[in-house]
């Protein structure tokens, strides 16, 4: 997904609202109320939990995020520079990374039972491997006459990590948080509707099925949307705040010929 | 000063590339090294900035052996060697922060450690000396390969470095370009005495640049012999008829 300019956004958001009222038209069910219709039940429900609702899953998203990063941030790198680590868990990399994660839901959900952990935990899983794969090759491609120069400075590997390989690999972190950000976000309502009393998952799951509360759970799939658009444009904003270099007229780094202005 | 004893190096498992190895540079003299590519010009300058060690014999860098690469070296190589995610104040700075964290590290705390504005002084004294103050706030592929040339001095000499060791350091840029830095640095080696070891296969930059010139012949071991150019960088010695005599004798000892 490429970076949106706002306006563009804005009549996407009125198409859609647009084809949504002429189906619940043509269609005149209740299981497809129209877009006012959900509004109102909206701006009812959030006050009455389904805020509540939407902060537990964005705190699980975050707090997986975290996790991922913390993770596989250090072991891209340790990839990229290592042999042995290379040799010792690469086979392992390249057998989990093509495997759909949420088939791990219930193994999770047993293992690590109720609550959030299990949740924070599968979001992770997700992230993990993408991260992981984007950080190591970012590492990688970074230029030896640019790794040589920065030792003649005196640079250390705590200053080469500070210096070189962290600031190098902020971009594929973001990049990673972008690819799969919508997977964790489909893999989190899964999970969702598994031992817990919270959560968009659970909420939109709850008024859909059981309770046919079908505005409501409209409302509670607005909310989800607007959840996946919120992470895009905070990882959006981070990279202009990180990685000004990348935004300031959109070329990329590392191995890109940086020969001729 | 700069002292090669008898120095042997090789990549294994080739045959040694040097052997026996002897070389002096004293201190604020101008080198330039020069010879074909593959011919161990590059491999001499990453033995005097300590990223590659000698096998045996003894190198002895500002008068000690190194062990480990120090800012005192300013290494310049053609291209691509600042930061592309800093911009170019980050970059002239660069130097001076890890100097700065290192310290801290090996400290345990900020006492001995350089303060902020005295980076940020040092830092802005050479971008304006080297004529990139304005682009400071710009990213290296955002400036001409020429500026980005300047910035990698720039970095250099804020750390006060002693010896400049340039790789091919202008090769990628056009001429006047060129001509433009190989002057500004002879003038920033003659004001801030600085010692010059520069690299390169084009026999006019080895006659500008250097007042003596090692010339290496390819082989294993390679031959070296000392070419004396004592009136390089004069202002009219580029179009002088000793300059084009000493161009010829370089492209005699080439071959």
């Amino acid at each position: 997904m490429t970076r949106m300019r706002k306006r563009d956004l804005l009549v996407a958001v009125l198409v859609v609202t647009a084809l949504w009222q002429l189906a619940a038209l043509a269609l005149a069910k209740p299981v497809l109320p129209s877009p006012a219709t959900v509004l109102r039940v909206l701006v009812r429900e959030l006050p009455a939990g389904l805020a509540r609702h939407a902060a537990v899953s964005l705190a699980r998203v975050l707090g997986g995020v975290v996790l991922a990063t913390a993770c596989a941030v250090p072991l891209g790198l340790l990839l990229a520079q290592s042999r042995l680590a290379r040799r010792l868990l690469s086979p392992l990399v390249y057998l989990l990374y093509p495997v759909p994660k949420v088939v791990f839901v219930p193994i999770i959900l047993l293992l690590f039972g109720v609550g959030d952990l299990p949740k924070v935990l599968l979001i992770a899983l997700i992230l993990f491997a993408q991260i992981l794969v984007l950080v190591r090759d970012s590492a990688a491609a970074i230029r030896p006459e640019l790794l040589t120069s920065v030792q003649a400075l005196g640079a250390g590997p705590l200053a080469m990590m500070r210096f070189v390989y962290v600031p190098a690999s902020l971009p594929a972190v973001l990049s990673a948080l972008r690819q799969s950000v919508g997977t964790a976000l489909a893999v989190l309502y899964i999970a969702e509707l598994f031992a817990t009393d919270w959560g968009l998952g659970y909420y939109i799951h709850l008024r859909g099925t059981t309770l046919m509360d079908f505005p409501a759970m409209y409302a509670g799939i607005v909310v989800m949307s607007l959840l996946g658009l919120g992470l895009f444009f905070g990882i959006d904003a981070d990279e202009r705040l990180l990685c000004p270099w990348r935004t300031s007229d959109g070329q990329g780094l590392s191995r890109s010929p940086s020969g001729q202005r | 000063m700069i002292e090669f004893d008898q120095v042997t190096f090789a990549y294994a498992p080739d045959e040694p590339l040097f052997s026996g190895f002897s070389w002096r540079v004293e201190p604020g003299e101008h080198w330039a090294v020069l010879g074909p590519s593959g011919g161990g010009k590059s491999t001499l300058l990453m033995l005097i900035a300590a990223l590659l060690r000698p096998q045996t014999g003894v190198l002895r860098v500002g008068g000690t052996e190194l062990r480990e690469p120090t800012p005192a070296n300013g290494l310049i190589l053609q291209d691509c060697e600042l930061l592309p995610w800093a911009n170019l104040r980050r970059n002239a700075e660069l130097g001076l922060r890890i100097q700065r964290l290192q310290t801290r590290l090996h400290h345990h705390g900020r006492s001995a450690a350089m303060a902020s504005d005295s980076i940020a002084g040092r830092t802005e004294h050479w971008l304006r000396r080297l004529d990139i103050a304005p682009l400071a706030e710009r990213f290296p592929h955002q400036v001409s390969g020429g500026e980005r040339q300047r910035c990698a001095l720039a970095r250099t000499l804020v750390t006060e470095a002693r010896r400049l060791l340039m790789d091919e350091p202008f090769s990628a840029l056009d001429a006047p370009t060129r001509e433009a830095l190989q002057e500004l640095t002879v003038t920033l080696c003659q004001e801030n005495r600085l010692t010059l070891v520069v690299v390169t296969h084009a026999i006019e930059e080895a006659v500008l640049m250097g007042q003596r010139i090692l010339v290496l012949r390819r082989g294993r071991p390679v031959t070296a012999r000392v070419v004396e150019n004592p009136h390089h960088w004069t202002p009219e010695f580029r179009f002088s008829p000793e300059c084009r005599a000493r161009c010829a004798e370089l492209r005699e000892a080439l071959s």
